[in-house]
């Protein structure tokens, strides 16, 4: 699946979110991913897209948050918000939103 | 922006690095929790002491609202590790429901049992909800050896059903052994059993005194004294030898030799990461330093403010305590070899600033071992 920039995730049902000391783990705790090969961490911008990604915007709303942020072109931004959002769902970390 | 390989990061990398980022922040990543005392065996070499008396005090263990608080939090402290042990945790009726919360609350879980109590239903809560690791002791490779050391009879032909159970359900397994005197020629065989299985497996020949845990009625289950216990450890030369006898432990001694850095002397009395980055919880809802360091114990049934009350102070105490100057361990030519710790000594001696003789000679005898074996 190719992710579009109109596309809206959720995170998916099995993943817990934690903050442990500084940092934001996400934890999944069922399924073929539950085990500790697949524990991530989440840097700062990751975790403002892990955020973000909360079933009601899309990537491209995300994107345009990401640019009041971040000071970098908003073209390297889209892209790259694309390539996060690939990695996210090729990780089994986030699923379309129905309402999407 | 950091790209998609820059946020993630995988758990070999990290947990070398959580742990001491946690020591450093003082923050508690690694719990143990002892659900129960109880167990389903009754071994000779258990430091819980008398199961008869334990037994007797399970109305004292918290309730599952208690403990479901506590995990509570631990999640909402940091806590990220957290070992489900006992006595035997599944003889609590409730075991299922404390392993599916902890997961739940993002806390990656390792369960220690005696393998006698799996269930299928609990087979497939680990399915669904697999833990970091369910760990099982053989206690011999017979059902001979096997009771003589649990004094429970069918309790081979239980713990291997177990065994197998989860096996079939491909639940993450590790599999130890503690040797003694009456299992001790088993030994290689159970490495053999655990490899054959393609099953970590690791041993352990330190025993130590039952503790003076307050429910044992200060006996053990090797008789009415808590060193009773003692009768079944190897001596320091038999215990070196048997590691002597396994190559992966023998490499691994030999590795932790060579990759061990000179380092100046701490003045600090313990090493490790008890009240550092790690503590544990009795059934009776205290807070100790680890399952062996018995003070400071600090209640913290009622939840989040006293668990985090409680770890302030075990993490203020333990950590700064200094070593006086008779104690002689952090000094030691023979660190590297030892498997001592102040809190082992202090169940020997009394004296947690005092080294039991075993140490020194085992740590002694596996230098001398592991020279005769290169040379």
């Amino acid at each position: 699946m190719k992710v579009q920039p109109a596309d809206v995730f959720r995170h998916a049902d099995n993943i817990v979110t934690r903050k442990v000391m500084d940092e934001t783990l996400l934890v999944p705790i069922s399924g073929q991913l539950a085990s500790m090969d697949n524990l991530y961490t989440l840097n700062e911008t990751g975790a403002f897209i892990w955020q973000a990604l909360d079933g009601s915007r899309s990537l491209a709303e995300i994107s345009v948050m990401l640019e009041e942020q971040y000071d970098a072109p908003a073209e390297v931004i889209k892209a790259d918000m694309l390539e996060i959002a690939d990695g996210l769902v090729k990780a089994g970390l986030i699923a379309l939103s129905v309402n999407s | 922006m950091k790209k998609n390989s820059d946020c993630f990061g995988g758990e070999s990398n990290d947990i070398a690095r959580y742990l001491a980022k946690a020591a450093e922040a003082r923050v508690p990543l690694a719990v143990s929790f002892e659900l129960t005392r109880r167990c389903s065996f009754c071994c000779v070499h258990c430091y819980l002491g008398d199961q008869e008396c334990i037994r007797k005090q399970w109305q004292q263990e918290l309730d599952t609202a208690a403990v479901i608080r506590l995990i509570d939090a631990l999640a909402a402290s940091g806590v990220l590790f957290l070992t489900l042990t006992g006595g035997d945790p599944m003889l609590r009726s409730d075991f299922l429901e404390i392993y599916r919360h902890s997961v739940r609350s993002g806390l990656l879980v390792t369960v220690f049992c005696n393998g006698s109590l799996v269930t299928d239903k609990i087979v497939s809560t680990f399915v669904e909800y697999p833990p970091r690791a369910v760990e099982v002791t053989l206690y011999g490779a017979s059902q001979e050896t096997f009771e003589a050391v649990t004094q429970t009879p069918g309790s081979f032909a239980a713990c291997m059903k177990g065994v197998e159970r989860l096996r079939q359900g491909k639940v993450r397994l590790r599999l130890k052994t503690m040797v003694l005197t009456v299992n001790q020629a088993d030994l290689t065989m159970l490495w053999q059993q655990a490899e054959d299985m393609g099953v970590q497996f690791r041993h352990d020949c330190s025993i130590i005194p039952a503790l003076c845990n307050g429910d044992n009625g200060n006996r053990s289950n090797a008789g009415d004294n808590l060193r009773d216990t003692l009768r079944f450890r190897l001596t320091p030369e038999q215990a070196a030898a048997a590691d002597m006898s396994i190559n992966k432990v023998r490499e691994k001694l030999q590795e932790r030799v060579c990759m061990a850095a000179p380092v100046e002397p701490s003045t600090k009395l313990y090493r490790c990461g008890a009240g550092k980055s790690s503590c544990h919880i009795t059934p009776y809802g205290k807070m100790q330093p680890c399952l062996i360091t018995l003070q400071p114990s600090i209640d913290i049934s009622s939840g989040r403010e006293a668990f985090q009350s409680a770890w302030q102070n075990i993490s203020r105490l333990i950590s700064e305590r200094e070593a006086g100057a008779d104690f002689l361990c952090n000094h030691c030519k023979d660190r590297s070899f030892c498997t001592g710790c102040p809190s082992n000594c202090a169940a020997e001696t009394g004296n947690a600033e005092q080294a039991a003789v075993f140490y020194c000679q085992y740590a002694d005898s596996r230098r001398e071992g592991l020279k005769n074996f290169n040379d």
